[in-house]
């Protein structure tokens, strides 16, 4: 009886151990498609390098602001292994217009349909935008809520404390190719 | 030898605790109104909603609790709902027992969804399986039963409570196997107590298919409803379809929809298990998915990177009664003048005959502008609108008057947010307004901390007839005071 107690109390302990040990709270994976179809796995994602996703739908100005002012930080950064996900909440009633203003806005980001808002749901977003830079570990490791002009640099910085100091390896010396879907279409 | 076994499940259970994490993460929304009327009549919600997540398992509990006092409804009633899933989860297949959102194709044949802005939770409770197979292809199938939860004059009701043993059983075939190619079908059967014998149920089928070449994506969804007549019994079909064209170049973009919905809104009354979408940008909708068509456009360009521009038109109407429509157009500008300046105007146009009850025809045009400035951590908003209304109704009355709204906002970082607002109507509108006709209100937004939202609102808010996503209803007018706190868990 004692001993049964005893594992009890490990099986707790080691429950609230493994809870309690992170520093960072643990990001959620999720599944989604996007603009095009494609299929994307955050984890999939994370191998290749930190994530920033940012939650945004058409009335958001604040956030289209914000995924605007990113874009030469991310292509200064997206061989160092930087990846942006700028998550749609937008209704399904309203896919086709999301698609006819990405294509417009010609976002290099990975632009995914949260049509349902369960990533929402489980990412507790309360306000637009807000946004979560992810690390290879899973980890959220910056929060950002809101947007107003030169907050971009402030993300850069938490950007490079993630980033390696090199450049990720590529291919005989070309750039580090960036996200690609799970499973590449055939044409 | 049962110890020994409890023995070796509780440390078995440790390792695992040791290799896996819990994750728990959610939202909890709590508010409260007090209404300054003679009674001071009071409205407390909460809505929690909590994920849970450990390896392939995932698990919602949501708490829902309703609680107002008596004068916001005839009878008081208080609302308690506890919901919860269950799900196991590994990469290629999901299955999930209990309460969840559910969407086949455009929501011509099933639609549940939830609009927390809108207040409207339309969820499914029963068995889903979800397989994710190669190529794109997912397919989906599930029985459950639907509840639509609805807020409307202040009041959360069960807009389906006579009907909320029905059954629906389904499935759903999603696939693109080619960049260019994708395609779906769908089918759903719905059992409901009204049916008068087990062979008269209701089926609603469909498919769609979906195109892209270059910068042109072409999509189009038709549905097909089999069924009896309620109570009585008989054949009753319905046809509906829906198709969009996308076309997008870098800075500029046109979107086209036509859709004829005939008799696939199921069932008709106050609530669909499908609800087809609409052109209308407002999200009015008229005899939804039962008996409108129309068509939109919406084109976006920017010509220049600081300048945005947007125009839209949609129209909807009846197939036999050409007093009943819906126009809208609307022109927007968006202009940022750099460094710190955000100019915002629109001009939104909208007509609607015989869509309000006992309205049959309001015209409203009304004119907008939005002016941000941002100096170092403050930013300045000022917001102004005046709306020119001419209304008429079933029995021959006709107003005409003129609505403005003004607001001022001021924000620190992204912590503080005060706002000073004031609504007026030249014309005491029994009807629309209660007699009033001006709405001061100020409200503070306050970010406590990364996790936590506070709102205070104070003053009066003039209400009225709103709609979201096709889903239409009427705010009652308020003046007291509402706090709302918002935690992310």
């Amino acid at each position: 009886m004692k001993l049964s107690r005893l594992a009890l109390a490990l099986a707790v302990v080691a429950g609230l151990g493994a809870a309690l040990a992170e520093d960072y709270e643990e990001a959620v994976d999720f599944t989604l498609l996007d603009v095009n179809g494609d299929k994307y796995t955050l984890s999939e994602m994370l191998k290749r390098g930190p994530v920033y996703l940012e939650c945004w739908d058409l009335p958001c100005v604040n956030c289209i602001a914000e995924l605007d002012a990113l874009v030469p930080i991310f292509e200064e950064l997206e061989p160092y292994g930087l990846q942006i996900i700028a998550l749609s909440v937008d209704k399904p009633a309203d896919e086709a217009k999301v698609r006819a203003f990405v294509a417009g806005k010609q976002w290099p980001y990975v632009c995914l349909l949260d049509q349902q808002q369960e990533v929402k749901g489980d990412y507790g977003i309360i306000i637009k935008p807000t946004a979560y830079l992810i690390n290879t570990d899973g980890e959220i490791v910056y929060t950002h809520i809101g947007y107003k002009k030169g907050d971009e640099e402030r993300i850069k910085e938490e950007f490079l404390r993630w980033l390696p100091d090199e450049p990720i390896a590529a291919p005989e010396g070309e750039a580090a190719p960036p996200a690609e879907p799970e499973e590449p279409e055939g044409e | 030898m049962t110890r020994r076994l409890t023995v070796v499940v509780l440390l078995a259970a440790a390792a695992v605790a040791g290799a896996a994490q819990l994750n728990i993460n959610g939202v909890n929304r709590a508010e409260t109104w007090v209404c300054f009327d003679s009674v001071y009549s009071t409205l407390v919600e909460d809505k929690l909603d909590l994920n849970l997540r450990y390896g392939d398992l995932k698990g919602q509990v949501g708490f829902f609790l309703f609680e107002p006092s008596k004068p916001w409804d005839d009878v008081r009633k208080p609302m308690r709902l506890l919901d919860y899933s269950v799900a196991y989860s590994p990469d290629q297949l999901e299955v999930l027992y209990g309460r969840f959102y559910q969407d086949f194709g455009k929501g011509l044949v099933l639609r549940a969804y939830k609009d927390d802005d809108f207040r409207h939770y339309k969820s499914l409770f029963g068995l889903r399986g979800t397989a994710r197979l190669p190529l794109g292809t997912e397919v989906v199938a599930l029985s459950a039963r639907l509840r639509d939860l609805f807020f409307q004059e202040n009041v959360y009701k069960l807009m389906n409570l006579s009907d909320s043993s029905d059954q629906a059983m389904g499935a759903n075939l999603s696939s693109r196997p080619l960049r260019w190619l994708g395609f779906g079908g769908r089918y759903v059967r719905i059992n409901r107590d009204l049916d008068p014998a087990p062979k008269a149920f209701t089926e609603l089928f469909g498919g769609d298919l979906t195109t892209s070449f270059g910068p042109v994506e072409l999509y189009g969804e038709v549905a097909r409803r089999l069924g009896t007549g309620p109570g009585l019994g008989g054949r009753s079909t319905g046809f509906g379809y829906y198709a969009n064209a996308t076309l997008a170049y870098s800075g500029f973009s046109v979107l086209g929809q036509v859709m004829d919905y005939d008799s696939i809104g199921f069932p008709t009354g106050l609530y669909h298990w499908n609800d087809p979408p609409t052109p209308i940008k407002s999200g009015v909708a008229m005899n939804r998915g039962v008996d409108e068509r129309g068509f939109g456009f919406v084109a976006t360009a920017t010509p220049l990177s600081a300048l945005y521009l947007e125009a839209d038109y949609g129209r909807l109407v009846t197939h036999d009664d050409t007093s009943a429509g819906v126009v809208e157009w609307e022109g927007k500008a968006r202009y940022d003048l750099e460094p710190s300046w955000t100019f915002e105007a629109y001009f939104n146009h909208l007509v609607q005959n015989n869509v309000e009850l006992g309205t049959y025809r309001r015209a409203v045009d009304k004119p907008v502008v939005h002016v941000n400035h941002l100096v170092g951590q403050h930013t300045f908003a000022f917001e102004g609108e005046y709306a020119y209304v001419d209304e008429r109704s079933t029995h021959g009355d006709s107003w005409d008057y003129h609505e403005a709204a003004a607001a001022l906002s001021y924000g620190y970082g992204a912590g503080l947010l005060f706002t000073l607002g004031y609504q007026y109507v030249d014309v005491v509108l029994d009807k629309r307004y209660n007699g009033e006709t001006s709405w001061p209100i100020v409200e503070a937004v306050w970010s406590v901390t990364e996790r936590n939202m506070l709102r205070v609102r104070l003053g009066a808010e003039r209400g009225g007839y709103t709609c979201s996503g096709g889903v239409c209803r009427f705010e009652a007018p308020f003046k007291g005071i509402k706090v709302q706190l918002i935690s992310r868990i």
